[in-house]
């Protein structure tokens, strides 16, 4: 009797493996409750407004999770630190805060799972306001309702204003280029420019790279649209990694200001691998050194 | 003579009724009606944040000389903006602390610009290889040896929220680490310890 049992084991085994492969569930990548997937549309606003007026729009709050969660909406003004655009959701000392122009119709609200809540509101622009550029941030933050101990997480997601009063608005900037290499040897080869806003409003640049080989061949294309704030200066990156050995390329660069295109000049790049160098030394030096090397060998010879 | 005849006008009718029926054919052509329809599509900007669980629990049983417990939060973005996003970390209210009651466990002197490895009765947080935090590798782990190698800083002030990452390029569920630690000893009473942070996703 047990040596009949014994033949059923392997069947047993695999009965038990395929029930089991059976009910393994593949989940797709959803949040889990307490994640507080929380996602905010549109991820920026450009609105025109005149003074003394009102607009307006709305951004919806999704919340990509299963459960519900509740969510608090709140605006900040908004600005930025640096060439790389650090933003900040401060106030600068002597400016207007836009973020007091801008009116949710709810502050605090429910979001239920997979579920999308449009949030209305609007932007009043006070009569007298200097025409110019106006950046706030609208916020959606969630709370988390099932903390107990240890660090809890409140997600915000942002939605950047970029606010124009109409009116008598000076535009300008300039581009300058990063220094590049005149020769290079190895790696990527930073090719970034920095454009300035020296007018009163924002606008999109448009910063181009190009980079051509020796016979005209383009190798590298890139193009990349960018806010730039009044009276700032914006870094945009990009690289260029070449492929040869030893090369000549040439890197082309521009960007728009306020709609006009101002070109830099370009450059001249001198690639040559260091593996190369160390390959064309050797063998120069083997050039020299064997009719060195023999010469020196006959003058011994007929010295003995 | 008379077949003749009848044969080549026979012969004859075809190139006639062969350009009639081209002739046909091209007038129905040209008089053909055409119409096109442009098809469009306006993809909206979304930025999206979510958080590995909600709640980092550092539960720790601490000892006379003092014990670290580390845990690891994944912050999670998403954004369709071709700048990239950017992503910050603030104390959520005023408090530094991580509060029970009337008891706190007071924020480590370290800071962003000047990590340090915390002591007894401290917490913190890091993220490998951002600033001065070192490469790590940071393992979570609870009621080990403080460590004296791994650096912490306080979780920023409300109003002074610190850069965790920046990118530069659309971003489809990029992560980061933070880690989060807690030394205690006997010193601290027991109780469940909380403090909230906020984590801010925003488009570049």
């Amino acid at each position: 009797m047990v040596h009949r049992f014994r033949r059923f084991i392997p069947v047993f085994i695999i009965g038990l493996a395929i029930a089991t492969i059976g009910h393994t569930s593949v989940h797709a990548q959803t949040a889990t409750p307490g994640t507080k997937a929380i996602t905010v549309t549109p991820a920026s606003t450009d609105v025109a407004i005149n003074p003394g007026s009102s607009v307006a729009r709305s951004v919806d709050i999704i919340n990509g999770g299963d459960s519900s969660f509740k969510v608090t909406l709140s605006t900040s003004p908004y600005h930025v630190s640096g060439e790389d655009y650090d933003p900040r959701f401060t106030q600068i000392p002597g400016t207007v805060d836009p973020s007091e122009w801008v009116h949710l119709s709810t502050t605090s609200t429910t979001v239920n799972g997979s579920d999308t809540l449009t949030v209305p509101y609007t932007i009043d622009v006070p009569q007298n306001t200097a025409p110019g550029g106006y950046y706030a941030v609208l916020f959606a933050e969630t709370s988390s309702d099932d903390a107990q101990s240890g660090v809890v997480s409140h997600n915000r997601v942002g939605s950047i204003l970029y606010i124009t009063v109409n009116g008598d608005i000076k535009s300008g900037g300039n581009v300058t280029g990063d220094s590049l290499p005149i020769i290079h040897f190895v790696g990527a080869i930073p090719i970034g420019l920095k454009v300035s806003n020296s007018g009163g409003t924002h606008f999109i640049t448009t910063a181009s790279y190009s980079v051509t080989d020796m016979s005209g061949k383009e190798v590298l294309k890139a193009k990349f649209d960018r806010y730039v704030l009044p009276q700032t200066e914006r870094e945009i990156k990009s690289g260029f990694t070449p492929q040869a050995l030893i090369g000549v390329y040439t890197v082309h660069r521009s960007a728009t200001i306020a709609g006009v295109l101002k070109t830099l000049p370009d450059v001249r790049i001198y690639v040559i691998n260091p593996w190369l160098l160390g390959a064309i030394a050797f063998l120069i030096g083997i050039l020299i050194g064997v009719p060195i090397e023999r010469s020196r060998r006959r003058r011994r010879s007929k010295d003995a | 003579m008379n077949q003749s005849i009848k044969k080549v006008t026979a012969l004859a009718s075809v190139p006639i009724f062969a350009i009639a029926l081209v002739a046909v054919v091209s007038s129905v052509q040209a008089n053909a009606l055409t119409t096109s329809t442009t098809v469009s599509s306006a993809i909206g900007s979304i930025i999206t944040l979510l958080t590995s669980s909600g709640t980092v629990n550092l539960d720790s049983t601490p000892t006379g000389v003092g014990v670290q417990t580390i845990a690891s939060d994944t912050v999670t973005v998403s954004t369709n903006d071709a700048a990239g996003y950017t992503l910050k970390l603030n104390e959520t209210g005023a408090a530094s602390a991580l509060t029970s009651g009337a008891n706190t466990i007071p924020a480590t002197a370290g800071t962003f610009g000047t990590p340090i490895a915390e002591v007894a009765d401290t917490w913190g947080y890091r993220v490998d290889s951002l600033g001065t935090f070192g490469a790590g590798p940071t393992t979570g782990g609870a009621n080990a040896a403080i460590s004296g190698t791994i650096k912490f800083a306080a979780v920023p002030a409300t109003a002074s929220p610190q850069t965790l990452k920046t990118t530069a390029a659309t971003a489809s569920n990029d992560t980061t680490t933070v880690w989060y630690g807690v030394a205690v000893s006997t010193a601290t009473p027991s109780g469940t310890y909380t403090n909230s942070v906020t984590y801010t996703a925003l488009a570049n």
